[in-house]
């Protein structure tokens, strides 16, 4: 069974009379264990794309099956729980909670799911020595470097231990070293088994992929 | 964070003025309808007077307008109607009462023992009501009025066993009566009258019809029933026809009790009306405050979406935090309200308005109380509930976005 299949998704933006194709037609299909890249230029649908894949919206027609089941027509809470349960994501601007420190952002997704304080505290705070952050567990994320933020974010979308990672242009804050760390960090997951779903406008680092996704216009090349 | 908590202070100032003027309104609206209900209820509760009317319809070949006498046999008969708790017959007296130098006209009602348990007639220390016994044995005994005892008795307020003279009798002075407060007493005032016993009316001479028959009666439902059969009785006694409705004059304070009480309640209710627009106002105000702090943390709550947050969990601290600003406000609102009250309770309330009406004073009931915090809870719920409706509606695919 594949992981994700995607049937005839489109996605249609309507602002007041004015309709906005933003996706045409995707068909896709991704297994697990894969590591991919989604490439296209600003604009061309990506990030609406991912919003799709990581049930963070829903798609105008077309089917979307996760493991087997379709959640293409989900209601809101159905949606939460399965963004809850399968859905790693990582996004560029990082999205962590500014009024919290790092260790209860990481914890967040498990406050969802209704696990105890205690038991998702140690398992926040294991995540973060193993990315190298055991000596920032009080600190927020605006005390911390862009790169720092990132693998914060990173341990949070694996808390759940989730089926996908989901990451919008993880690097696109970063410099140089920082999001080769971070892409590092990615491969490494991959490596272990992890599926990972990248979206970018990088060629070169879609090329460290193992598969590319071309899309144009919300359309797949 | 600076300005939201001076904000969420602000709106927690207004909802405690909030509350605070919609309890004191209700509880100077429940005081004066307290009160108001006791002063009528001093005046007779359930309490029916009746008096001989006169025929309105030609009736076996008599004319109408022939006036009716109450009689002696009239009240016997009543007296085995059921529905009646006490019964007297009352029998107007005006003569000259005289005691040292002072010489003045007063009325006096003749009554029996009951009377003062129908206008709740309570008397000084060491006093007593007219008796069976002082009926039985014709005894010549008075109780006073309020207003003819300092009269008489300018320097002593409770004259009791001292004799005086009325009609050029003497009496023997067994009871003063307390002050009570009445809007509406049989004769204009009880305060103003005097007693004595009611089978001392032959001594009066001249014509013996009673004036009027007061009663209470024990169930308010079937007093129509009753003042129906009161005017059968009295039709078939003198041969009149029982149809006639005019032939005993009833005089029904049930009615006007009740229409007291829904004056007050209603004012009562307008004067909660007038808080809960206040309150309303300050909901408006938190919902504000909610709207702009859902505003803010669009890509926060964007973010708790993805994250796997469900709806309730998304609404519910904002509906948490509202309600809280209205129970702290709703707190000092109320406490700030009974203070007021309490200082309010502390001022003597002189003059001869408050002798009639009596003292109202207001009362922050449990009923009010209870009203003002559902106020509060409904208040603060909606205060909360729309702004949170609003961050559930949130997308997430675009608050992630958000730079
Ligand atoms: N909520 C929306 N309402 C209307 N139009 C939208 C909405 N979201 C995205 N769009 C439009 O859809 C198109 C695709 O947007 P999307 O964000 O998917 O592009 P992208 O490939 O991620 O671009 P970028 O590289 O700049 O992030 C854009 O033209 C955008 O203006
Ligand atoms: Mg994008």
């Amino acid at each position: 069974m594949n992981l994700v299949e995607l049937k005839n998704i489109s996605k249609i933006y309507k602002t007041g009379a004015v309709k906005f194709i933003a996706l045409e037609q995707i068909n896709l299909t991704i297994n697990k264990g894969e590591y991919l890249a989604i490439l296209g230029p600003s604009g061309s649908g990506k990030s609406t794309l991912m919003h799709i894949l990581g049930c963070l919206s829903t798609p105008t027609s077309g089917d979307y099956l996760l493991n087997g089941k379709n959640v293409a027509s989900l209601s809101v809470n159905q949606l939460a729980k399965v963004r809850n349960q399968n859905i790693g994501f990582v996004f560029q601007n990082f999205n962590l909670l500014a009024n919290l420190n790092i260790v209860d952002n990481v914890a967040l997704p498990l406050v969802y799911r209704g696990i105890a304080k205690e038991e998702r505290t140690k398992k926040a705070k294991e995540l973060l020595t193993h990315f190298g952050l055991g000596g920032h567990f009080s600190h927020h994320a605006n005390e911390l470097s862009g790169g720092q933020q990132q693998r914060v974010a990173i341990a949070r979308s694996l808390i759940t231990e989730p089926d996908i990672i989901l990451a919008d242009e993880p690097t696109g804050n970063l410099d140089s070293k920082s999001g080769d760390d971070v892409i590092h960090m990615l491969e490494k997951l991959n490596r272990d088994g992890k599926t990972i779903i990248i979206v970018t406008h990088d060629e070169k680092i879609a090329e460290r992929t193992k598969q590319i996704i071309r899309i144009v216009d919300g359309k797949i090349m | 964070m600076v300005r939201e908590r001076r904000r969420i202070m602000l709106t927690i100032l207004a909802i405690a003025w909030a509350t605070f003027a919609i309890s004191t309104m209700l509880a100077i609206g429940e005081g004066l309808r307290l009160n108001f209900a006791k002063t009528v209820a001093n005046s007779g509760n359930n309490l029916l007077t009746f008096k001989g009317g006169h025929t309105s319809i030609v009736y076996l070949g008599l004319p109408a307008g022939r006036k009716i006498y109450l009689t002696k046999s009239d009240y016997a008969r009543i007296a085995n109607l059921p529905n009646i708790k006490h019964m007297t017959p009352v029998y107007s007296v005006f003569a000259k009462m005289r005691y040292g130098d002072k010489n003045l006209n007063k009325e006096a009602l003749l009554v029996n023992e009951q009377y003062a348990k129908i206008h709740n007639i309570d008397l000084l220390p060491g006093g007593r009501f007219i008796s069976k016994l002082d009926l039985l044995q014709k005894r010549r005994v008075i109780v006073l009025g309020e207003k003819t005892s300092q009269d008489l008795f300018p320097n002593n307020p409770n004259p009791i066993g001292l004799y005086l003279y009325f009609a050029n009798e003497l009496y023997r002075i067994i009871g003063v009566m307390q002050h009570k407060s009445e809007m509406m007493g049989r004769h204009d005032n009880d305060a103003m009258m005097n007693w004595l016993p009611s089978s001392l009316h032959k001594t009066f001479g001249g014509f013996q019809a009673i004036d009027s028959i007061d009663i209470t009666y024990k169930n308010a439902d079937r007093l129509v029933a009753l003042e129906n059969w009161i005017g059968r009785i009295v039709a078939r006694n003198h041969g009149l026809d029982p149809n006639d409705e005019n032939i005993v004059h009833f005089r029904d304070y049930a009615v006007r009790q009740e229409n007291i009480n829904s004056f007050f309640l209603g004012l009562e209710v307008f004067l909660g009306l007038v808080g809960l627009l206040t309150l309303i106002v300050a909901g408006v105000g938190i919902a504000n405050v909610m709207f702009a702090t859902v505003n803010r943390d669009t890509c926060e709550i964007g973010i708790k979406m993805a994250l796997g947050a469900k709806r309730y969990q998304i609404i519910w601290p904002y509906i948490k935090e509202s309600s809280f600003a209205m129970l702290q406000g709703g707190f000092f609102g109320v406490v700030l309200s009974g203070a007021l009250v309490f200082l309010l309770g502390l001022i003597p309330l002189h003059g001869k308005l408050f002798e009639v009406i009596g003292r109202p004073k207001a009362v922050l009931s449990f009923g009010v109380i209870v009203v003002v915090i559902l106020s509060l809870g409904v208040v603060g719920m909606l205060a909360g509930f729309f702004p949170a409706l609003k961050a559930s509606k949130i997308d997430p695919a675009r608050a992630v976005s958000y730079e």
